[in-house]
């Protein structure tokens, strides 16, 4: 169904009732699904502002594509990727700053929620430590809960370079955990 | 979700309660819809300046060089990735860019063996004269020189890395948004040999996410990453030509199993499942995929030229052959995008260069460039793409 205003009016006056349906889809989405995705996208990021930015940019590329996303079951996996790989571009554009994996933990906590009770704010900031593509394994293989094959469709990388990330991006976090906080201590 | 392993599980809680303390929803439809609006005016003014500049310049290359105007929407809902096409072709002294501007480099294509375009914008240069490996920035400085045994680069996949040998015989990864190349192991090799490097892959080379895999030219053989060498185990021996853009398969060379032992096959072999899933022995070689996975080139060298390329599909079955009309010869080919080829062509009598774009329905070729004069394409070529 297409509403067409009056010969005349100019091409800015074409309502389209399809793009009215789109949306209310869309919208019903946003409401649906918004608050899981800012999650997502803070353990991405590590940063709340820095989230809420690439969840527009994601949303915002998802709307454009909405159309085209016939599945409506993988529409969260298409926002995930958009997510991740919006992630890795913010880092691109910023090469200059020359952002290198560290084993120093970086001075500062990063933003927090009010809300959020402070608990082990040292395991977080060596999380940030890691490479962002470290970061985003992790984040969809034990936050998402997807199995490794979900997880190499979303990132576009194979089984094998998912473990292997995997394991790496824990052996770094074993590695650079002081003793104090090493979850084997405590079993001691 | 409980993995058995305490940091695994500290990090899982970690991740929940971090997650867990935000709850709201601060973006609204309108925010949305906004920044929807901003993307969409971008890449419309990004399409109308490379239109603009290709049409603009005569003996430039147009920004249909990439495709990659068509896919301004993201990444699409399909679950294959893919490889936007990023191919820059070198012609006098000026780099053309996928999205259809040009950078000035002080390189003669004389002097370049090789060409490649990192995700960040720099240019990197394999040359003769000096032999070394050039990186330039992408605004055309020279940023860095290394001088290499061998002047050679192999790209990644999405090309984020290339990698090279150096003087000593390790590997140097250069990795996308890194100032500086990573030094991985040297590939232990016979002699004084240089190791050929047929792929490297991964990410974040500085934290050990990198592999370049390399052998003696004919059979790779060996993995290097930073924690070391290690003898590559596959089924059999083979070469590899080239990764796919997910990772999951690679082209291939194989010893010939047919009648005509001294030409190999081609072949893809999955490295997890360690098998060859096809293979072709039918005067298929180098071959490489299209930026979607879903083709691949293939083509004889011989005296630094080409007489046609071949286009294979994932069976290894040939889909369609292009071959440039009369005397002409193709001097070098590169994937345009998934569904385009790009050929810089000479005629063998006359030396007139052009560079063509060839959809994979092989009818006539849209000429991007040229014809114009040049030199001996037995030694150089006028039009060089990256790889």
């Amino acid at each position: 169904m297409q509403l067409t205003a009056q010969p005349g009016s100019g091409s800015e006056a074409v309502v389209s009732g399809r793009g009215a349906e789109r949306d209310a889809e869309f919208t019903a989405y946003l409401a649906a699904r918004q608050p899981a995705l800012l999650r997502t996208a803070y353990l991405l990021t590590g940063d709340r502002h820095q989230a809420e930015d690439v969840l527009q940019t994601s949303l915002a590329k998802l709307y454009l594509a909405w159309d085209r996303v016939r599945d409506r079951e993988s529409v969260d996996a298409y926002v995930r990727r958009i997510m991740v790989n919006e992630n890795n571009s913010l880092w691109r554009r910023g090469w200059k700053r020359r952002e290198r994996a560290t084993d120093e933990v970086p001075e500062g906590a990063p933003v927090l929620d009010r809300h959020y009770d402070g608990r082990n704010d040292e395991l977080w900031a060596l999380v940030q430590t890691l490479p962002r593509k470290a970061r985003a394994v992790l984040v969809l293989r034990y936050y998402e809960e997807m199995t490794e094959a979900e997880t190499a469709d979303v990132l576009g990388i194979s089984v094998g370079t998912v473990k292997s990330q995997t394991s790496r991006a824990l052996a770094a976090l074993r590695e650079r955990t002081p003793a104090t906080l090493d979850p084997r201590e405590e079993e001691r | 979700m409980s993995t058995q392993d305490p940091m695994t599980d500290e990090v899982v809680r970690e991740l929940r309660h971090r997650a867990d303390a935000l709850y709201d929803a601060p973006l609204s439809f309108t925010d949305v819809r906004g920044r929807a609006h901003r993307i969409r005016r971008r890449r419309r003014a990004t399409a109308a300046a490379a239109v603009a500049a290709a049409v603009a310049v005569v003996a430039v290359v147009p920004a249909v060089l990439s495709g990659s105007l068509d896919r301004a929407d993201g990444p699409d809902p399909a679950p294959t990735p893919s490889r936007a096409g990023h191919t820059a072709v070198l012609h006098d002294g000026r780099v053309t860019l996928p999205d259809g501007s040009t950078v000035g480099v002080d390189l003669d294509n004389a002097d370049v063996t090789q060409l490649g375009l990192l995700t960040d914008g720099r240019i990197v240069a394999a040359t003769s004269r000096p032999q070394a490996i050039q990186v330039f920035s992408p605004d055309g400085d020279l940023e860095a020189r290394y001088r290499v045994p061998v002047n050679a680069i192999t790209m990644s996949p999405d090309d984020d890395l290339v990698a090279w040998a150096d003087d000593s015989h390790r590997v140097e990864v250069l990795e996308s948004g890194v100032a500086e190349p990573v030094a991985l192991s040297g590939i232990p090799l016979p002699g004084e040999t240089v190791p050929t490097i047929d792929a490297v892959t991964g990410s974040d080379c500085a934290a050990g996410g990198c592999t370049v895999y390399a052998g003696d030219g004919t059979t790779t053989s060996a993995t290097a990453t930073l924690d070391g060498a290690r003898d590559l185990t596959a089924v059999k021996p083979l070469r590899i030509t080239d990764v796919s853009p997910d990772g999951r398969l690679w082209a291939v060379q194989l010893p010939h199993a047919g009648s005509v032992p001294q030409l190999p096959c081609a072949g893809l072999y999955d490295p997890e499942a360690d098998r060859v899933v096809a293979r072709n022995c039918n005067y298929a070689s180098n071959l490489d995929f299209s930026p979607d996975g879903q083709y691949l080139t293939a083509a004889e060298g011989d005296n630094n030229m080409v007489g046609k390329v071949d286009v294979f599909d994932l069976g290894l079955e040939r889909v369609g052959t292009w071959q440039p009309p009369g005397s002409q010869v193709v001097s070098r080919y590169a994937w345009a995008d998934a569904t385009h080829l790009l050929a810089a062509t000479v005629g063998l009598e006359d030396n007139q260069w052009s560079l063509v774009r060839v959809a994979l329905d092989f009818g006539d070729p849209e000429v991007l460039a040229g014809p114009v004069a040049g030199r001996n394409p037995e030694i150089l070529s006028e039009f060089l793409p990256s790889e």
